[in-house]
């Protein structure tokens, strides 16, 4: 009948509209983020009370990015093969339960020396976007953003 | 969405103005909305915005809808109490009322007397609930001349906070606070 009809209809406007939310949100906190990094230089910027060890875990787990240039430019694939996820997922779990929000869907940038563009973003989840930026702004690699002359 | 029509009703009708909605394009906009799966909402026959200064925003007999999110869409013509002026005016007549009670003994004159004060008293009830609200939102401000509680925060993260929203201090520490020191997300929660 109509009704049912009509509850379907509601049905598939109210995942548009969650998704719809899922990407306002991502976009909301790259631009926070990136205003972040126009005002304060990233080495001098903390992003979460466990910056540090965040960043030690993610050593740990991904020895190879304590490599400068591996963090100045990510590998997507990399991040998102089989292997990259199941080490990812031991990540998580250090961080499940003390990062706010580690598993909301977060856009980080494959370049560190560029903006956020459509082809120098990447979608991922918001405990890689602070593993990454930790290690890059712990480099440096986010200060020329940064206005002011710091 | 939900944003525009929050803002029309409160604050694009100015006082005293009679707003008529020309009928071709309210029901374009109603149909339009209807489509977008708003449910309107039967047996309500008053809506009212109270502004600042006992001023209420009135809208008799209206056309509600409701959206998916949450919020209200009003149709019909908005009209512009002043509580003050009514209060007087219900006081005023509630005076003459009783001066002709007592010049005309009658049960008809004991009638009106009763009638009218009844609606000086419910004004007044009106007022009194609008000062009392009014009185919990200053409340809510002198909280916030009360340091906030900071240990366990970065006095940095706070100050960041404060530089990138404008907002007191006091909110950026209950805005870290609630985001487990996350700066990013407390600054979200702050500009949105």
């Amino acid at each position: 009948m109509s009704t049912t009809e009509k509850f379907d209809a509601e049905n598939a406007d109210n995942m548009e509209e969650i998704e719809k939310q899922f990407a306002v949100k991502a976009v909301e906190q790259m631009q926070t983020y990136w205003n972040l990094l126009e005002a304060i230089p990233g080495s001098k910027l903390r992003l979460t009370p466990f910056d540090a060890e965040i960043y030690e875990e993610f050593i740990k787990v991904f020895p190879e990015y304590s490599d400068v240039n591996k963090v100045a430019v990510i590998s997507e694939d990399e991040m998102k093969s089989k292997e990259g996820k199941e080490k990812w997922r031991a990540l998580f779990k250090t961080f499940e339960k003390k990062v706010e929000d580690y598993n909301f869907g977060t856009l980080i940038r494959v370049d560190a020396s560029e903006e956020y563009t459509q082809e120098n973003s990447i979608f991922g989840v918001r405990l890689q976007f602070y593993a990454v930026e930790i290690a890059r702004n712990k480099h440096g690699l986010n200060d020329w953003a940064c206005k002011k002359s710091s | 969405m939900s944003a525009e029509t929050t803002t029309v009703t409160e604050n694009q009708i100015p006082a005293g103005a009679n707003v008529s909605i020309v009928p071709k394009h309210e029901k374009k906009a109603k149909e339009q909305l209807l489509k977008l799966g708003l449910k309107p909402l039967k047996d309500i026959s008053r809506v009212t915005f109270r502004k600042k200064g006992n001023f209420i925003l009135a809208i008799d007999n209206p056309e509600v809808f409701r959206t998916q999110g949450g919020s209200y869409i009003v149709f019909g013509e908005a009209k512009v109490e002043d509580l003050n002026k009514r209060y007087a005016e219900a006081v005023a007549a509630q005076n003459a009322a009783q001066q002709a009670g007592a010049q005309a003994e009658g049960a008809e004159g004991a009638e009106s007397i009763s009638t009218t004060g009844a609606a000086a008293d419910a004004i007044t009830e009106d007022l009194k609930k609008a000062s009392l609200e009014d009185e919990e939102e200053k409340k809510e401000e002198e909280d916030d001349d009360k340091e906030e509680d900071a240990t366990g925060l970065e006095q940095a993260d706070i100050d960041v906070i404060v530089e990138q929203t404008n907002v007191s201090k006091n909110k950026a520490i209950r805005a870290l606070r609630e985001h487990k020191g996350d700066v990013v997300n407390a600054i979200m929660s702050l500009t949105q």
